[in-house]
């Protein structure tokens, strides 16, 4: 068995290797400060802000499912409806790039490292009410708006309440 | 019958050169994959009209052939033929092997590659694609099981059962393949049921023809013997079922002329198509069907090897025609929305298709094919899968 | 939950706004000055908002005279281009939802402009052949690609007889809010679906009201009383590629 401290030493070096991740998310976050996120406009979230910390994902898969499939929209609890409350023009008067920390989603999923592709799609900046054909009336003009997620404060709803779409099933999927 | 020693292939320098340029080959189409990932289809061929390309071409191509490289593990086990056992190892690698090669490249040419999961869990079983997800990746389990009862000397007396099995798997797993296409009745070169048994016989002579090359390669390059009796056995196979395909081609397209709605269509690929119509007739009859047959029977050249390798490299090749004029030629055919009449509008209807291969497809493509190759050798040099010799009995 | 009543159907060719809907909002609109100064009309309509989805009671559909469809418009493909955020310059890999096909019976010469989209089938082969089940049909019959699960292997594409689907094929920016859409995943023709929640006629029929030859009727083809079964019961009309029986949702008069 000559071999023995080659092989050792290689295993140690590969389990190294396999838990790098680790090794170099500690020391890259020593000391570096929480993320900033940027203010949103509105005084209430939809849900307490502590529940949506660890759960908006999950607000979000089933409004999407609702949404998608079912039709059932929801001006505030939608993705367009997030992003018309929580993304802001900053100083400039220019929109945050979608890639940038200054982008809401961004300032937390950036520090954990995960990474969301919803923005391949969705528009990551709140609508303007452009979604009207040009030549619709007034009445027209306002419902539309309303399908975009209007920035309007609403009492928050808490966990668990009594929303009616709470009491619906999950979406039958997930991602893996 | 003398009794079967298996050796694995010895690594010259000339295999890891092989190995090298297939490697080479298998990043450039990893990287042809990334680009079309990252910058998206725009740098393909591909477009609203010509939804699959080059890279539909080579996976279909190599998931056919991979059922049908596994023809002579069947002849071996399920029918009994003891004159192919030897072979039966080699046949059930080079069926996962081509395969793993086809199914990389499907998947890497998908919009979403990054979504493969969402594909392994989600399912809607009126789609006979998710059909094929399942028995594409157990075709790879099936085969793998029947490997190793294969190789397994405590095993080996279930080898028919498993046989059996991975036998009737194929058979199934060809039937989806074809079906992605026959059951298409949107358009009209596709839209009939034979093309599921027609895929069978592409399978059985794109399979049998690699099978062969790759046998005369490894033997040739590891010195090993490889006897006339059984090469003329495999040649007169592969005769029979370029025959076969030449059959289910005029079957099929002696059906489509006789149906007033498949008319246009017909012409199209027949005689009106251009490069598809000498495609067909040059690429899939000719080079796919009958110059094999006359390579491997015309009188002067029924004793000689190198027909015996030419007449593959011609089904090969002619195959390769075939599916890129059944996957290209069927889309460039427009849809018949409005029949009878004469349409146009700005998105090409009633305009053929135009379809021209980019680099990067290809290299897609042919990464796939370097990949089955790589797995392929490799596994010969790890794993006991060639007979030492393969020279006819009594010499 | 219950699906009382149908949601309140958008009818007719974009003046009428639904009557309920009317007497709806107006309320709100009351109520939200009394109650709560501060809350918006929409988010009190919002918060006691309809919450059914779409209904099986419900079956969208599209009726095309195209008779009354000029070569020279393209106020539908405009009007779908602009709201939904697709552009097609001219290139093959450009999506089009909704195009004009210029027909023409090549023994009479008769001539027709048809626009062709999506046909909302019924028995859908997009929804039959997607391996995901991304590609589906809606209760109320609208089909749709579920953007999040599609893996862009463009099958619907090969088992479409309409060619109502595209591919991105590159990467897009400036998407409208009410439309996502994005590189490596199949779209088309939603029928306006976040319109039709909101009560609304699809974008191209709106346009084709106002600024095209009023060939386009939408509504719901399960109600005996809306104005595209009463023009679908009046004049005889068909479905393209009928002989496939997909019983597509759009339908079409005066054909050549």
């Amino acid at each position: 068995m000559r071999d023995r401290p080659v092989i050792l030493a290689g295993l140690a070096l590969l389990l190294l290797l396999l838990t790098a991740p680790f090794w170099l998310g500690a020391v890259a976050h020593t000391g570096s400060a929480l993320p900033a996120i940027p203010r949103a406009k509105g005084a209430h979230c939809v849900r307490p802000v502590a529940w949506m910390r660890k759960n908006h994902m999950k607000l979000l898969m089933r409004v999407r499912y609702e949404a998608v499939h079912e039709g059932i929209r929801n001006r505030q609890e939608s993705l367009p409806g997030c992003i018309s409350c929580h993304v802001s023009r900053l100083a400039d008067g220019k929109y945050p790039s979608v890639t940038s920390s200054k982008f809401f989603c961004n300032a937390c999923h950036q520090y954990v490292g995960v990474r969301i592709d919803c923005f391949s799609c969705h528009s990551n900046r709140p609508g303007s009410g452009a979604g009207t054909v040009a030549q619709s009336g007034g009445e027209a003009r306002l419902v539309a708006l309303a399908a975009i997620g209007n920035p309007a404060i609403v009492p928050p709803r808490v966990a668990g309440g009594s929303s009616t779409a709470r009491r619906r099933r999950e979406a039958p999927w997930r991602w893996p | 019958m003398r009794a079967i020693h298996y050796r694995e292939i010895d690594g010259s320098g000339g295999f890891w050169a092989l190995v090298g340029l297939l490697a080479l080959l298998l990043a450039a189409g990893l990287t042809a994959a990334y680009f079309m990932e990252h910058i998206g289809h725009i740098i393909t061929g591909m477009s609203n009209q010509v939804v699959w390309g080059m890279p539909h071409v080579f996976a279909v191509f190599l998931i056919v052939a991979a059922s049908g490289a596994l023809n002579t593990a069947s002849i071996a086990s399920v029918f009994g033929r003891v004159a192919y056992k030897p072979l039966a190892r080699l046949s059930g690698l080079l069926a996962i092997a081509l395969l793993i090669g086809g199914l990389a490249i499907l998947v890497l040419d998908l919009g979403r590659p990054d979504r493969l999961g969402v594909a392994m869990t989600h399912y809607n079983f009126r789609s006979i694609f998710a059909w094929n997800i399942l028995l594409y990746t157990g075709f790879i389990a099936v085969t793998g099981w029947y490997l190793w009862v294969m190789m397994e000397q405590r095993l080996n007396r279930h080898s028919r059962m498993v046989g059996t099995v991975a036998f009737l798997w194929r058979l199934i797993l060809t039937t989806g393949t074809g079906s992605i296409f026959g059951l298409l009745v949107a358009r009209q070169p596709y839209d009939e049921a034979i093309m599921a048994p027609m895929f069978i016989v592409m399978s059985l002579a794109f399979g049998l023809a690699i099978f062969i090359l790759v046998l005369m390669a490894a033997c040739r390059a590891g010195a090993r013997p490889l006897g006339d009796e059984t090469l003329m056995r495999l040649k007169n196979l592969l005769g029979a079922f370029a025959a076969g395909l030449l059959y289910f081609l005029l079957v099929f397209h002696l059906t489509k002329l006789y149906e007033a709605k498949f008319s246009g269509a017909e012409a199209f690929i027949l005689w009106r198509g251009g490069p598809y119509t000498v495609l067909f007739w040059f690429g899939a009859v000719f080079l796919g069907g009958v110059l094999p047959m006359l390579l491997f029977w015309l009188p002067p050249m029924r004793r000689s090897r190198a027909a015996v390798g030419w007449g593959s490299v011609s089904v090969v090749v002619g195959g390769l025609a075939l599916v890129y004029d059944v996957v290209i030629g069927g889309q460039a055919w427009p849809l018949s929305i409005f029949p009878g009449m004469q349409v146009s509008s700005s998105f090409y209807d009633g305009v053929v298709g135009y379809y021209a291969p980019s680099l990067p497809e290809c290299a897609l493509g042919l990464g796939g094919c370097a990949l089955a190759v790589l797995i392929t050798l490799l596994a010969l040099k790890l794993l006991p899968f060639l007979p030492e010799t393969l020279a006819d009995e009594g010499n | 939950m219950a699906m009382t009543g149908r949601p309140a159907a958008p009818r007719g060719t974009g003046h009428e706004v639904d009557e309920d809907r009317r007497r709806f909002l107006g309320t709100a609109a009351l109520s939200a000055l009394v109650v709560a100064p501060g809350v918006s009309l929409l988010a009190f309509a919002e918060g006691q908002g309809r919450k059914q989805g779409a209904s099986a009671r419900t079956r969208w559909g599209l009726l095309i005279d195209t008779t009354k469809c000029k070569s020279s418009c393209t106020a539908c493909v405009t009007a779908c281009s602009s709201y939904n955020g697709w552009k097609n310059e001219g290139r093959p890999t450009d999506p089009q939802w909704i195009r004009k096909v210029q027909v023409t019976d090549p023994e009479t010469g008769v001539s027709r402009s048809v626009p062709v989209m999506c046909q909302h089938c019924a028995k859908a082969p997009c929804v039959e052949v997607c391996p995901t089940g991304a590609s589906f049909k809606r209760a109320d019959g609208i089909v749709l690609v579920d953007r999040h699960i599609c893996i862009g292997c463009r099958y619907c594409m090969m088992a479409c007889p309409y060619k109502a689907r595209s591919f991105v094929s590159e990467e897009i920016s400036g998407q409208k809010p009410w439309a996502p859409r994005g590189k490596g995943t199949v779209e088309g023709c939603t029928l306006c679906v976040d319109r039709i929640d909101a009560g609304q006629v699809p974008a191209c029929v709106q346009a084709c009201a106002h600024e095209g030859g009023r060939a386009m009727t939408f509504g719901d083809l399960k109600d005996p009383a809306s104005e595209i079964s009463r023009a679908l019961a009046e004049f005889p009309s068909v479905q393209l590629r009928a002989d496939l029986m997909l019983d597509p949702g759009v339908q079409y008069q005066g054909l050549p």
